[in-house]
């Protein structure tokens, strides 16, 4: 998915690409108490949360 | 299941109207002993076969690990979410259907709070965290109370709620004005591939408004919403990109993506006849196909007791022959009806 895609689908939100797998991902989401929505594209997962991402593995792409 | 909630005279607060709602839903006996918001003397459980949901929990401390007993009044805090979360097995396969009640507005939760709505998600713990849940908009407290009054269900003074729910589906209707369901579909060869779960969300809470939101997440909102129907399909991946999507907004991609969903022109069923040119009207069984991630036709009715009708056409209760079946008719505004088996 192209960047413009990806603000199509998850709408004007801050969308996050995360370097790991969906259960890291769950694992990190759940441990933080903070539902989410993601796509998987080539392998790679983008996501938008209901509260701000404070982790390494989770990188802005859009504000 | 069917309840007709009734609101009474004094408006209730959205988190008391949700929980009424859940408890109904994932009761094993359901009553009006279950109701804390909702008119115990005038709400009316017309069927009370349990409808096969279960209680996962919820974000609100007081609603976890059981929905907070009837009476409570512990609500979250102003700008905090507040859900509450069910799940339902599917007629065939492992995966889930989860259905979650969402408190629209986030400001004080006192009876000027009357908003809420229902959606989907893929999976949901018992902190009322969700992943993939469906559309819907929410405001914090800064904005105005009324401003996502076309997303959400209502329970305003003198507001009537017909609740119909059994493991296939919730349909939550707004008497006279709109309504939001969760709904299994036909299993295709992709979910079975795939293991998902095949539902579909759609929320139309005031049936006048045709204006799409193409929006496929929970989203905030600052500014008063003008449309109304928004829905979404559940962890769907594109079998010829790959591409999974959580949610995907199946009026995207019109030309690829059919069925009739949306309703989006009050006047598409107009009076018919029959055999003998006597007037009937038409009913439409709902379906969808989204053929732009290469997905079969789906169809809700036939796994749910539904049709769409034009709006209109009678009273909420009045009996509709469908083929050699009785289905009761419901008033969802002036958009259009649904016509339901309610046992």
């Amino acid at each position: 998915m192209t960047l413009e895609q990806l603000i199509a689908h998850f709408g004007e939100q801050t969308i996050y690409r995360f370097d790991g797998t969906a259960d890291e991902l769950s694992e990190l989401q759940t441990s933080s108490h903070n539902s989410y929505n993601y796509v998987i594209s080539q392998d790679v997962i983008y996501f938008v949360a209901q509260k701000p991402v404070d982790d390494s593995r989770a990188t802005t792409i859009t504000q | 299941m069917y309840a007709k909630l009734v609101v009474g005279a004094t408006a209730i607060p959205a988190m008391q109207a949700m929980r009424d709602i859940a408890r109904l839903v994932t009761s094993a006996s359901p009553s009006t002993a279950l109701l804390g918001g909702f008119s115990t003397s005038s709400s009316i459980i017309v069927d009370n076969t349990p409808a096969g949901w279960t209680y996962v929990g919820s974000n609100n401390a007081s609603d976890r690990p059981t929905i907070a007993a009837v009476g409570a009044t512990g609500y979250a805090a102003i700008d905090t979410q507040c859900n509450l979360v069910m799940s339902a097995p599917c007629l065939e396969g492992t995966a889930l259907k989860y259905a979650v009640l969402n408190v629209s507005w986030l400001g004080t939760m006192n009876t000027t709070n009357v908003y809420f709505c229902l959606t989907g998600a893929v999976s949901a713990n018992s902190s009322g965290v969700c992943t993939n849940e469906g559309p819907r908009f929410y405001a914090g407290s800064i904005e105005g109370v009324a401003e996502l009054a076309t997303h959400s269900l209502r329970t305003n003074a003198g507001d009537i709620i017909h609740l119909i729910a059994n493991e296939r589906g919730i349909t939550i209707i707004n008497e006279g004005r709109g309504m939001q369901g969760l709904w299994e579909m036909t299993m295709s060869d992709v979910n079975r591939f795939y293991g998902t779960a095949p539902f579909v969300q759609y929320c139309h809470s005031d049936s006048s408004n045709t204006s799409i939101s193409t929006i496929s997440v929970p989203t905030s909102s600052t500014t008063t919403r003008i449309t109304s129907p928004c829905g979404a399909v559940f962890a769907v991946t594109d079998v010829n990109t790959g591409v999974f999507s959580g949610t995907y907004e199946p009026s995207v991609l019109v030309t690829m993506n059919l069925g009739n969903l949306y309703q989006t022109m009050p006047t598409i069923r107009q009076n018919s006849i029959n055999a003998a040119g006597g007037p009937r009207y038409q009913v439409s069984p709902i379906w969808l196909q989204n053929g732009a991630l290469g997905h079969p036709a789906q169809s809700v009715t036939g796994v749910v007791p539904i049709y769409w009708t034009k709006g209109g056409i009678g009273s909420t209760g009045d009996s509709m022959n469908i083929g050699a079946d009785v289905y009761t008719y419901f008033n969802c505004g002036t958009g259009f009806g649904l016509a339901m088996k309610t046992s």
